[in-house]
């Protein structure tokens, strides 16, 4: 099953990294991602395409990328956003 | 307390201040008695500091020493450990220690040397990337690029390491950083961060009701105490919640010692290797209370059989351990101190499941520990009981990896929290000496014993000399079967007895080496043995003991691969 994961985060070096990583250790493919700076580039949103079936492994993710200390918040979504999206990420 | 502050304030003492004295300032304002570290090109500058400032390192003779003797400090007091390597090699032989103290949410700072910021990225000698290398096995890392940064990215380090589920945290230090000059006017000193990753979570009381409701319920409840209670210091709170409400309680190998051996309503370590009355327990159970453990497979060895007539209840600091393994009915995000507080105050009954506790007693006396006793042999498990015994069951017991291991698990009589050291979550061979030393140097007046067997203490075997070096009271005891002893019962297990690369063709010979490094070493004999290791703890002063057991002796109770807990091997 795809879905979005957007990753509302710390605009700093090496956490896309560490989101990355953790997507590696699960052997998930990232199939498309979108990463934009808002907040004068101090946050960044980061969403990735993912295909993750089981709803407990999506739940797990969920909660694995969001303890990292640099993410502020995360959710899965059903398509990648739009700006206005963007803007109401921004805005939590 | 205002770290950054105190660090300002006395960097106005220094006339040149470094990033290196920078560092150490504010190490010794977090209250960093003593590092494990090992110099090299890229920390010189941190080690001339050490050197002016006279900062307690222990010289350890490898890097990964240097991280299992902080994960020995930091286990057996709870403080966060602090390790200085050097660039390149000194960092990536610290990644296993790294590693393994992420799996068991051990606190430690680890400073990485790092190659002056103008040439990483140009493989410069002794350069590497550490920071990606250890993403995923720390809780942060940081490289920091100014010296006036770095105090606060410290204050920070040290914030993350031990709050919330502690772990290990890296800080990678270029090495123009740590020799620049630092004004102190410039350094930075926010304290705000560490109060944002301080703050605590209200717990979801709620659910805690409803936890409240399905113990009143319960005919059969049972509490699982993992290394989330020792890690909260909230031992007294689970011994009050057990003792007030006659709950019976599992623990699992990193928990030993939260609840005494002695203890009636104590059921033993659970798992694999854990005892019949434990595993039974999670088989026949209808409500199981987990507090701080994260259901590791070795625990919970068949994930879809797993406690099959229970309500779960899974209170956890980290939010990411609900669900993650088993499904539970009743998740709650909390420190276990916090909750085991809640637990105590709440209004329930005791006393209404005696016939459970009256099963659990019978299964004990039914199928305790057992091993048979082999004449003109010395059993590894009779070596651990006199141990305990010689010890009154009060050293800290610091463990290698392997079927020793998990004898000293079944065999020592653990009676408080903190008294076992030993590789859980990684299983890391090689763990068990430095380990020992860092436990050492926590706690000098504590008796600390190490059983570890031949093939581990070859991995770390080196930092012998660090206990000749500090001269440490440490008895260390091989038990030596002269195989990799828990592959090869697998291997007779479950590989029809090819015992692949498991016996060793000859070894060293343990007591001469023992020599060689300073260290004074008896060989045990089949007939005198228990003087002999009386001898030995009679005296203050270091001994490598070596027990010649038998090649085969197994770990019963054993779960096979994939079998339900209630499925023993060797129960008679």
């Amino acid at each position: 099953m795809h879905g979005i994961i957007v990753c509302k985060m710390k605009n700093r070096v090496g956490v896309l990294n560490r989101l990355t990583g953790l997507l590696t250790r699960r052997n998930i493919n990232i199939e498309s991602a979108v990463i934009t700076s808002i907040s004068n580039n101090q946050l960044a949103i980061a969403e990735f395409k993912l295909q993750v079936a089981d709803p407990q492994e999506r739940e797990h993710l969920k909660r694995v990328i969001a303890k990292q200390l640099d993410v502020l918040s995360v959710e899965w979504r059903a398509k990648h956003s739009d700006t206005k999206l963007v803007s109401d990420i921004e805005k939590d | 307390m205002l770290v950054g502050q105190n660090v300002k304030d006395n960097l106005k003492k220094h006339t040149l201040a470094t990033g290196s004295d920078v560092l150490l300032e504010t190490l010794a304002h977090q209250g960093v008695e003593l590092i494990f570290g090992y110099p090299g090109g890229a920390v010189l500058p941190l080690y001339d500091a050490v050197y002016r400032q006279k900062f307690n390192n222990i010289l350890v003779r490898h890097e990964q020493g240097a991280v299992h003797a902080a994960e020995g400090y930091a286990k057996s007091t709870g403080k966060t450990g602090v390790v200085f390597v050097t660039s390149g090699p000194g960092a990536t032989n610290a990644v296993t220690g790294i590693a393994d103290a992420m799996l068991d949410s051990i606190p430690l700072v680890v400073f990485t040397g790092q190659v002056g910021c103008a040439s990483i990225g140009k493989d410069a000698f002794q350069e590497v990337d550490i920071l990606s290398m250890t993403a995923p096995i720390t809780k942060q890392n940081y490289q920091v690029h100014d010296v006036n940064s770095l105090s606060q990215v410290v204050i920070e380090a040290f914030a993350v390491a031990a709050n919330g589920r502690p772990g290990p945290v890296v800080v990678d230090l270029p090495k123009n950083v740590a020799a620049d000059l630092a004004n102190a006017k410039d350094v930075k000193t926010n304290d705000s961060v560490v109060h944002s990753i301080q703050q605590k979570e209200e717990i979801d009381e709620g659910m805690m009701a409803k936890i409240r409701m399905a113990l009143l319920k319960a005919k059969k409840p049972l509490l699982l105490a993992g290394g989330g209670v020792i890690a909260a210091d909230a031992v007294p709170e689970l011994r009050k919640f057990a003792h007030n409400f006659d709950l019976p309680v599992v623990s699992t190998l990193i928990s030993l010692g939260a609840m005494p051996a002695t203890d009636s309503l104590f059921l033993g370590m659970g798992g694999m290797h854990g005892s019949y009355q434990a595993n039974m327990a999670f088989y026949e159970c209808d409500f199981l209370l987990n507090i701080g453990s994260r259901f590791d497979d070795r625990l919970a060895t068949n994930v879809s059989e797993f406690a099959p007539n229970a309500q779960i209840a899974h209170i956890d600091i980290d939010d990411s351990e609900l669900g993650k393994v088993i499904a539970t009915d009743f998740p709650v995000r909390a420190d276990a101190k916090q909750a085991l507080k809640w637990l105590n105050n709440m209004n329930l009954s005791k006393n209404k499941h005696e016939k459970w506790l009256q099963q659990l007693t019978t299964w004990k006396q039914q199928h305790p520990l057992r091993y048979d006793e082999s004449k003109g042999k010395i059993k590894p498990q009779a070596v651990i009981e006199e141990v305990g015994s010689l010890t009154a069951g009060d050293a800290t017991v610091v463990t290698d990896v392997g079927q020793h291991q998990m004898w000293a698990a079944q065999y020592y009589p653990f009676k408080r929290p903190r008294q076992i050291i030993t590789s859980g979550g990684l299983g890391t061979m090689g763990f068990g000496l430095p380990a020992a030393i860092g436990a050492k140097l926590a706690e000098p007046k504590r008796e600390v014993v190490l059983f570890v067997g031949d093939g581990g203490i070859q991995m770390t075997v080196e930092e012998l000399d660090v206990i000749r070096a500090y001269n440490l009271d440490i008895k260390i005891i091989i038990l030596n079967n002269k195989t990799l002893g828990m592959v090869r019962q697998w291997q007779d297990l479950f590989y029809e007895k090819r015992r692949s690369q498991t016996v060793f063709n000859g070894q060293p010979d343990f007591i001469k080496l023992a020599h060689a490094y300073g260290i004074k070493s008896v060989k045990l004999s089949p007939k005198h043995w228990r003087e002999t290791l009386a001898d030995v703890f009679a005296k203050n002063e270091s001994t490598l003991v070596e027990a010649d057991i038998p090649a085969l002796e197994q770990v019963y109770p054993m779960i096979a691969p994939g079998q339900p807990n209630q499925v023993m091997m060797g129960v008679d």
